[in-house]
């Protein structure tokens, strides 16, 4: 299992590489700079100095040259002092953003993870909460009309899209009651009914979202257990069936939905951005939507290299997690 | 239900021949339900006719449930119109309830038509409940409900980041009411004269902030009298303590790389250059009080620019002095938390995009302009919610949970939140024309007057504004200055020059037709491109603009470019052929607008070579008076209009937003570049008022 392990950290390293590279490409083939986006945000037009902002911000060097500062193998210049020194990804360092007083990446990074991580939290929570039950109930009374219903609702839950809901909640009980969500973020030490107010529509879209597909699966792995001969021997000994079907059903048909789980975060993720947006949660969502508008190379860079971080930790973690649902996978 | 209806009408007209004509119509309606009530209404409708100019329609209803109250409305329009000009409509209706309040309303709708350019419609609602106090504002003439203190104004700003020392760059505007300037826009000037509603402020509307007064010894030099009696926020490492010149002094001095900062260098902030551009020899604090700033040559824009510009907040000395280290030996104010200053509110909270919250400085020196009796701040607490999301800052409004909007208002927006929420006032900001199209005129075919002419002549601008701008935007034509003052208005150009700039597609043809481009056998004259940039000129106008070009017999292809630098390239080097996306009629600083007038200037649109307008630019700079630069860069504008420079689009708005319960505001853009919360000082709460609507 740790040679396992070791093997499977090893191989993140390359893909890590790759992905830095991605990431670190990707946001400059946008059109226009940060420049532009600076000027687009000034009330006047003013005179400014093109070439002393583009030196400043060290974007009047080739990519190449930008990129290896950024990883840490090319020293950096200070702008205001002039010195140069390596900081970059090797030395821990995910750059400075361009703009907002020049913070560092990592700092605006744990700002804003907590609200993105519980709001990720609570829509898996909404979505596991929903999806078992309603999966498993749906299974063991297969082609009933509460199975029926189970599964339009769930065809109706991947059908529609997260952006349009949230929208929709936000839009039209503004217009008919004068009522929206809370504009400010409340925090959890403060306030926690507060918060978890704040949070539940938007977890709850994410999640419902979660819950369709997962919901869908379980059932269909439900059905597939429920016809082994282990359950039909269980049941024909005289077994309960609520111990058969939480005992020796659940447990073996939930390893294909725990994959889908951890294939389902990435575009949980992706959901967050939206949903941060829309419900004005001020999480690494918004920061990417924010850092993207003011082409804020390191901080997209770096939130989308944390996103991609995460996602290959999560699936490691979900494969570590395999032998103890099912004691015949093995690692060696 | 209803057994029976009894209807009376009768009518007289009253005539007095060439002057008045009185319709008198009077209706009354009886409505019985038997075993029920009695239910009277009376009618009465009063014309009065000055043929030509007013209509006056009076409307009284009275409605009589026996035994219960009587309730009286009237409804009074009244219409001026002066034909081809103006309309106004007034509507004054009051309600009586016996016993109870008397509720007036009065709406004002107004719309200037002027035909063959703007269109102008003000609507004002103005609702005043007998008893509660009111005050005239000075400087609009407008009865509103009395200043009150108390409450907290939620205003809305996008999601933005920007920094937190001047030195460094542009400053975000939420820092305006915690640091302060020497000078401000003056508050309490009559907006017949300034409306704070263009840019720059000229010298004449600035009243001194931190400065009290200033004097001119010579053309050089600038003497700057600091008020006494301001202190800096009661917060470490401040604490309280009086403003000197010393802090006037040390900051500047920071900015410019001089004195004890001479080895620091001045700000390597690129953007900077309006401040780093003043050619100053000397910044001395001669006195506790006094501050003397000498320049090596006269500079006509110094002392706007050092009352007023971006980069001159007067920031803390010692909380800079605490963060200057070897490394950074200019300092650097980072942290928020830091942001210690003179102003009227207290930064004390800051989520980030999520809110900023202020809180009223208690100690605070200033004084409304308006009404010199109160103290500035109004409010006791100042939010920004932070709210990229469209959908979502349109249901902060509705559902009252933001007081004040502006920026980045889509006209859609505004119309969808009159639609629903018609209590909530817009402000229309007419900023420029990002719709105007500059023409090559180096090579064929805009290298001949009569083509850029006919292309001009070729568009109905009226019609798209009416049309596709639903009548919102600006088609008054402009050059490329639209800066209060600088410019010479539409009305007063000559004759022979407005009628280049009308609609007249026969004119265009016969233009074409005398320029040599003579329809072909496809009815092609020419075909020509037209680059635009994505986000900034609207590509459905350009599609518009392109099939009336199609009218005329020009084929214009539409180029868009994603790439800031892609797009400017051919502009740069000066080889772009056909029309680019431009700017007109822009508020911003007209030295700059008319400084890209030049031949030589990197924003030489049309790639000219004409000397006379190289002369007129030359000249408007090295103006000694403001009058003589104002008349000489409207005499440089002029030029470049009659010489077709670039083809006029119209101007749609920006817009304020604000709820009804907001008190003081009217549309006003700024006062000084960044200095938003200089506004949100001088604005107040109707508790009562937000109260009854339900917030």
């Amino acid at each position: 299992m740790r040679a396992y392990i070791i093997r499977r950290l090893l191989l993140i390293i390359p893909t890590l590489f790759i992905l830095s590279i991605l990431v670190f490409l990707s946001v400059r083939f946008i059109p226009g700079d940060v420049i532009d986006a600076m000027l687009g945000k000034v009330e006047f037009q003013v005179d400014v100095d093109r070439e002393a902002l583009e030196r400043m911000l060290g974007l009047d060097q080739p990519v190449y040259v930008q990129y290896g500062r950024w990883i840490g193998v090319l020293p950096t210049p200070d702008w205001v002092t002039g010195e140069s020194r390596f900081n970059g990804l090797l030395q821990g360092s995910l750059g400075h953003s361009l703009v907002g007083g020049q913070e560092t990446v990592e700092k605006r990074i744990i700002d804003r993870l907590p609200v993105t991580i519980e709001l990720g939290l609570l829509a898996i929570v909404i979505g596991l909460v929903i999806a078992l039950p309603v999966g498993i109930y749906s299974a063991i009374r297969q082609d009933t009309a509460a199975d029926y219903v189970a599964r339009s609702i769930a065809v109706i839950g991947l059908a529609t899209p997260n952006f349009w809901l949230g929208i929709m909640v936000m839009l039209y009980p503004a217009i008919w009651w004068g009522w929206s969500p809370s504009m400010e973020l409340i925090p959890f030490t403060e306030d926690p009914l507060g918060n978890l107010g704040m949070f539940l529509i938007p977890s709850l879209i994410l999640g419902t979202a979660m819950a369709a597909a997962t919901m869908r699966m379980t059932r269909t792995m439900m059905l597939e257990v429920l016809r082994q001969d282990y359950i039909r021997t269980a049941l024909a000994k005289g077994l309960n069936e609520r111990v058969v079907i939480t005992r020796h059903a659940v447990k073996n048909a939930l390893i294909p939905v725990v994959t889908l789980i951890g294939l389902q975060l990435p575009i949980l993720l992706g959901g967050s951005v939206i949903m941060e947006n829309i419900f004005n949660l001020p999480g690494l969502g918004r920061l990417l939507l924010l850092a993207l508008t003011d082409r804020d190379y390191p901080v997209v860079s770096g939130v989308n290299l944390v996103f991609g971080t995460a996602v290959l930790a999560i699936n490691l973690m979900i494969d570590l997690i395999y032998p103890y649902l099912d004691p015949r996978v093995r690692y060696s | 239900m209803l057994l029976a209806v009894a209807v009376a009408c009768a009518g007289e007209t009253v005539e007095v021949p060439g002057e008045t004509v009185v319709v008198e119509k009077v209706v009354t309606e009886t409505v019985e339900v038997p075993g029920e009530t009695v239910v009277v209404e009376k009618e009465v409708i009063k014309t009065v006719e000055v043929p030509g100019e007013t209509v006056t329609k009076e409307v009284v209803k009275e409605v009589m449930v026996p035994g219960e109250t009587v309730v009286v409305e009237k409804e009074v329009v009244k219409t001026v119109e002066v034909p081809g000009e103006t309309v106004v409509k007034e509507v004054v209706k009051t309600v009586e309830v016996p016993g109870e309040t008397v509720v007036v309303e009065k709406e004002v709708v107004k719309t200037v038509e002027v035909p063959g350019q703007t269109v102008v419609v003000e609507k004002e609602v103005v609702r005043e409940v007998p008893g509660k106090n009111y005050v005239t504002d000075p400087t609009t003439g407008k009865v509103v409900s009395a200043p009150q203190y108390g409450g907290t104004l939620n205003t809305w700003f996008v999601d933005y980041s920007g920094e937190t020392d001047t030195y460094f760059g542009w400053v975000e505007a939420r820092f305006s009411g915690v640091v302060q300037k020497l000078g401000i826009g003056d508050w309490g000037i009559d907006r017949d004269v300034w409306d704070h509603k263009s840019g720059p402020l000229p010298v004449s509307a600035i009243t001194g902030r931190l400065a009290e007064s200033w004097e001119m010894p010579d053309d050089k030099t600038y003497v700057f009298n600091i008020r006494k009696g301001v202190h800096w926020h009661n917060k470490a490492p401040m604490n309280g303590r009086e403003l000197t010149a010393s802090d006037v002094e040390y900051n500047f001095h920071r900015m410019l790389g001089l004195g004890d900062f001479t080895d620091a260098g001045p700000t390597p902030f690129g953007g900077a250059v309006s401040l780093t551009g003043i050619p100053f020899e000397s910044i001395t604090a001669t006195d506790k009080w006094t501050v003397v700033m000498k320049l090596k040559e006269p500079y006509l824009p110094a002392l706007r620019l050092i009352l007023v510009d971006y980069f001159v907040y007067i920031l803390p000395p010692e909380v800079i002095e605490e963060s200057r280290t070897a490394e950074v030996p200019q300092g650097k104010i980072s942290d928020w938390r830091n942001s210690v200053g003179t102003g009227p509110f207290m930064l004390t909270d800051f989520v980030e995009s999520s809110s900023w919250t202020w809180t009223k400085n208690p100690d605070y020196w200033g004084y409304d302009e308006k009404y010199p009796e109160n103290r500035l701040p109004y409010v006791d607490e100042l939010k920004w919610l932070v709210i990229p999301e469209e959908a979502t800052a349109m249901a902060a409004l509705r559902s009252g949970k933001i007081d004040f909007r502006r920026y980045a208002m889509s006209l859609d927006s505004v119309l969808s939140l009159q639609r629903t929420n018609p209590e909530i006032t817009a402000h229309g900001l007419y900023i420029r024309s990002q719709d105007a199209y500059a023409a090559s005129v180096r090579v064929p075919p805009f290298n001949d007057i009569r083509v850029r002419k006919a292309m001009q002549m070729g568009l109905d601008l009226e019609a798209i504004s009416a049309t596709y701008w639903k009548g919102y935007a600006s088609a008054t034509p402009q050059g490329m200055v639209g800066a209060q003052g600088f410019y010479i208005p539409f009305d007063e150009w000559p004759e022979e020059v407005k009628k280049g700039y009308m609609y007249d597609p026969e004119g265009a043809e016969k233009l074409l037709d005398e320029a040599g481009y003579p329809r072909g056998p496809d009815g092609i004259r020419f075909k020509t491109r037209l680059q635009i940039l994505q986000g900034t000129q609207d590509l459905g106008y350009a599609e518009i603009a392109a099939s009336y070009w199609a009218e005329i017999g020009v084929d214009v292809e539409i180029d868009v470019f994603e790439d800031w630098t892609a797009y400017h390239e051919g502009l740069f080097s000066g080889t772009y052929e056909g029309m680019m996306g431009s700017i007109a009629g822009t508020i911003s600083n007209p030295l700059q607008s008319v400084s890209e007038y030049r031949s030589d200037a990197q924003w030489n649109r049309p790639l000219h070579q004409w000397p006379e307008l190289d002369a007129l630019v030359d000249a408007a700079l090295a103006a000694t008076t403001i009058e003589e630069q104002q008349r000489l860069i409207a005499e440089a504008d002029m030029y470049a209009i009659e010489k077709h420079w670039q083809i006029w689009g119209p101007k749609p708005p920006g817009y304020v937003v604000v709820q009804p319960w907001v008190i003081g505001y009217n549309g006003e853009l700024s006062l000084g570049s960044n200095e938003l919360n200089a506004i949100h000082a001088r604005i107040w709460i109707d508790s009562e008022l937000k109260e009854a609507m339900g917030h």
